[in-house]
């Protein structure tokens, strides 16, 4: 079920797009979200120790991408 | 591991000096002047506001490479090379590219294509009259003409003293492909270039129906059209005569030069057409078969290029 | 020549449509070089530059428990316009003690002392490789390969996404999928499950656990200042997740004696799915950037685990910028999460009582510098504080291990400096 809750927000996300309420961002609008710093990851080093620490001492992880982890971690 | 995705954003300025129609098929055309001609870009896109942007980013780089390579501009390079008189110039890693390439050329079409035989402009004028030069002042010019006598020696070109470049046999194409690398780097793929004449489809339109060009017929040009060829994605580009050669005692004297002997390539085709993945390709593919003479239709049959020759 | 739309039949002959032809090919080889001598302006929000270098190290220190010293190195190469090959390569170094998961007090006579810790030293290096590609001009494909290494485990993953920009680039989505492979290979080889650690013996040298994951996400430019992140990640575990290192405490239910300290070697399930839902918002406010993040997750461990994270990054001169961060966690316990087991009772199918199994929660803040001279790259700086803290008294401790506190709380302090260099 918290699959299908999931789809349902992925479907609401989408239809976002089609919502007449929402201008769709031309690409000369993108001055701000071009900048290094919109990134979804903009410090890749800094998001690696943060994904690691918090790996090895609480039990949930991931959400960013798919894989990590590996350690055998006490 | 740790697959993240980037987002994408690019961020172009707003665009000017463009105008924007709907055509009766659907899709916007913009229309600019650049490279000393009519140029336009077809568009399937809903809005006039949207296409505006996406129409300037081919303009721009139309102009941009105007600038950069035509002969006329003070400020290009071509300008530069012409007018070192004798010294060598440091060419920037585009520049340099666009002479090796023409230097590649020069090789594959066994030194036909030769962008130093612009300087036997001065005794040709392909006016359509039957002034055909003094045979004395073309061979005058040869020892001025000839892409060996030029020492390129990448980043540095050294023309002899009385040489010149001239860049026009490429350059068009060249601005196609890349103004299309431009909108396809937008995300743009349902989209056509023609910089006067010389055409790439970046992709089928919207509908996933080809792109329709006309091939113009050389006897009676802007009006009528000899065919009808489909581009889904690919390069299409004319080399011909249209209205640039001489004619005496009923020999016609066609505008492409064999840099070797100073003259018209004899017997060459009116106008061939050449469809080929880039612009450029296409473009180049035409010449070196103009070059060919009454051997043009052998020679692209050879390469197995997809061609339309008008004799 | 002059193009139009419409066209009549002509007499122009056509040409065959044959493959091969040597001009031609040679031809479109120098074009193909031609086209891509220059790179594109306003390439894709990222520098022009070929190389990306990032070099990092990170101490981690842990009261009382582990420190952690860490390196990191991450190259990018672009390979042309379309692609580019990335490596990393980390080593890290981690020494201390940790829970065992054992009661804090033994017998009533010994006194009140911290939670029982185990020495352990460990060194691990890590590699891996990432390549990215388009497919069309509006798909990306990422491939990722990695592997790690220390003396008692090792780690190999494959993965793989491909993302699709929509809609002028505002959208993409994101389909993703990996596959590791990790094997334990304890010192003193794993140990039946749930026998008491007298008459536990070795049952096997090594034990392996694979991971598959599953990431559906979209990615949506909500305004000109926003950008959304929406990701759906389905993992499926399976194999030996029980930690060969922790044990449970076996107590009196009544007094909560741990007579002799007698405990058992714990024991988890071998399969473990979990579905985590996770959004970002990347704000840009003029020069300074807001980014917020909520993660839930789930397992069918029992697990529910809610983190929120806020980054605020605000430049102070154009070549300074610092960056406050508060993060907050907060987890359920599994259903087989024990913090003690009871002398009287029938062994459970599954035990644990390593804290992390536990319900708690973690709390930090941080704050990071970066700071971009004159002379090109970036450097950062970081310090972050945390701590973690659960429940002292859970509803299964009993008599004097609920007076000593069963959660084993954590303080620690993350320090980091990195540079970056694009060339």
């Amino acid at each position: 079920m918290v699959l299908r809750k999931l789809l349902a927000s992925l479907i609401a996300a989408g239809a976002l797009n089609g919502c007449a309420m929402m201008q769709s961002v031309q690409p000369w609008e993108k001055d701000l979200l071009a900048k290094e710093e919109m990134q979804l990851v903009p410090d890749r080093i800094e998001e690696f120790f943060d994904s690691r620490v918090y790996f090895s001492r609480e039990a949930a992880f991931g959400g960013k991408g798919v894989g990590g982890g590996g350690c055998g971690c006490n | 591991m740790q697959a993240h995705v980037k987002q994408r954003v690019s961020y172009t300025p707003e665009p000017q000096n463009i105008t924007l129609r709907i055509a009766r098929e659907g899709h916007v055309v913009g229309e600019f002047q650049a490279l000393g001609g009519p140029c336009e870009v077809l568009l399937d896109l809903p809005g006039l506001d949207d296409a505006r942007h996406f129409v300037a980013l081919a303009a721009d780089e139309a102009r941009r490479i105007e600038a950069k390579f035509s002969r006329y501009s003070a400020s290009g390079v071509v300008h530069r090379i012409n007018n070192a008189k004798g010294r060598p110039v440091t060419l920037d890693e585009e520049a340099a590219a666009l002479l090796d390439f023409a230097q590649t050329c020069h090789r594959l079409s066994d030194g036909a294509f030769d962008i130093t035989s612009g300087v036997l402009r001065r005794a040709w004028t392909f006016d359509g009259s039957d002034r055909l030069p003094d045979p004395a002042a073309v061979t005058a010019l040869l020892p001025h003409v000839g892409w060996h006598r030029v020492n390129w020696n990448r980043p540095e070109l050294r023309l002899p003293l009385g040489m010149q470049i001239d860049l026009g046999g490429v350059g068009k194409e060249y601005a196609v492909d890349q103004a299309a690398r431009q909108l396809s780097a937008a995300g743009i793929s349902a989209a056509l270039i023609n910089f006067g004449g010389d055409v790439f489809a970046l992709g089928p339109r919207a509908n996933g129906e080809p792109w329709m060009v006309g091939i113009d017929d050389p006897r009676a040009t802007g009006q009528a059209c000899v065919r009808a060829v489909p581009l889904y994605r690919s390069g299409l580009a004319t080399s011909g005569d249209a209205r640039r050669f001489l004619q005496k005692d009923g020999e016609r004297y066609g505008h492409i030069l064999n840099p070797k002997t100073g003259w018209p390539v004899r017997g060459a085709p009116r106008s061939v057409s050449v469809k080929a993945d880039s612009c450029v390709d296409a473009g180049m593919l035409a010449t070196f078969a103009m070059l060919k003479g009454p051997d043009a239709e052998n020679f692209l049959k050879t390469e197995g290029a997809e061609h339309f020759i008008i004799w | 020549m002059q193009l139009t739309k419409q066209a009549k039949k002509g007499q122009a002959k056509k040409g065959q449509t044959r493959q091969g032809g040597a001009v031609r090919s040679l031809l479109s080889a120098a074009s193909a070089g031609l086209l891509l001598a220059v790179p594109l302006a306003h390439a894709e929000g990222s520098s022009d530059e070929p190389w990306r270098v990032d070099v990092g190290t990170m101490r981690y220190s842990e009261k009382n428990r582990i420190n952690v010293s860490e390196l990191n190195f991450r190259a990018k190469r672009q390979l042309g316009e379309e692609d580019s090959l990335s490596v990393r390569a980390d080593y890290d170094s981690v020494s201390g003690a940790s829970p065992t998961g054992a009661a804090k007090i033994q017998t009533t006579s010994s006194a009140s002392g911290g939670a029982p810790m185990a020495s352990f030293k460990a060194a691990r290096t890590a590699m891996g490789v990432d390549w990215d590609t388009s497919l069309t001009p509006e798909t990306r494909l990422t491939l990722a390969a990695d592997h790690s290494s220390q003396k008692t485990y090792s780690s190999a993953g494959l993965g793989g996404s491909v993302a699709r920009d929509f809609n002028q680039r505002n959208t993409t989505l994101v389909f993703g999928a990996s596959y590791s492979v990790d094997t334990i290979k304890p010192a003193n080889g794993i140990h039946t499950e749930l026998m008491t650690t007298n008459a536990a013996t070795i049952r096997a040298a090594s034990e392996e656990k694979s991971q598959v994951d599953l990431q559906l996400g979209i990615t949506q430019v909500l305004t000109r200042e926003a950008l959304l992140q929406l990701n759906y990640v389905r993992g499926n575990a399976s194999g030996y997740m029980t930690n060969p290192y922790k044990i449970i405490s076996e107590v009196d239910p009544v007094t909560g004696v741990n007579a002799n300290g007698v405990a058992r070697t714990e024991k988890r399930p071998d399969k473990r799915g979990s579905n985590v839902i996770y959004a970002q918002l990347n704000y840009a406010l003029e020069s300074a950037v807001l980014y917020s993040s909520y993660r839930y997750f789930q397992d069918d461990w029992g697990i529910k685990a809610h983190t929120v994270d806020f980054k605020y990054r605000k430049p102070i001169t154009e070549r300074l910028y610092i960056q406050p961060n508060i993060r907050l966690y907060t987890q359920s316990a599994a259903d087989f999460y024990r913090s003690m087991l009871y002398t009287t009772e029938i062994t459970p199918a599954y035990a644990s009582a390593d804290y992390r199994m536990a319900k708690m929660h973690t709390n930090s803040v941080g704050v990071k510098l970066g700071y971009k001279p004159l002379s090109g790259g970036e450097f950062t700086t970081r310090v972050e504080v945390m701590r973690q803290d659960g429940e002292q008294q859970p509803d299964d401790a009993v008599g004097v291990q609920k007076d000593a506190g069963v959660f084993p709380t954590l303080d620690a302090v993350l320090f980091h400096i990195g540079y970056t260099l694009a060339f």
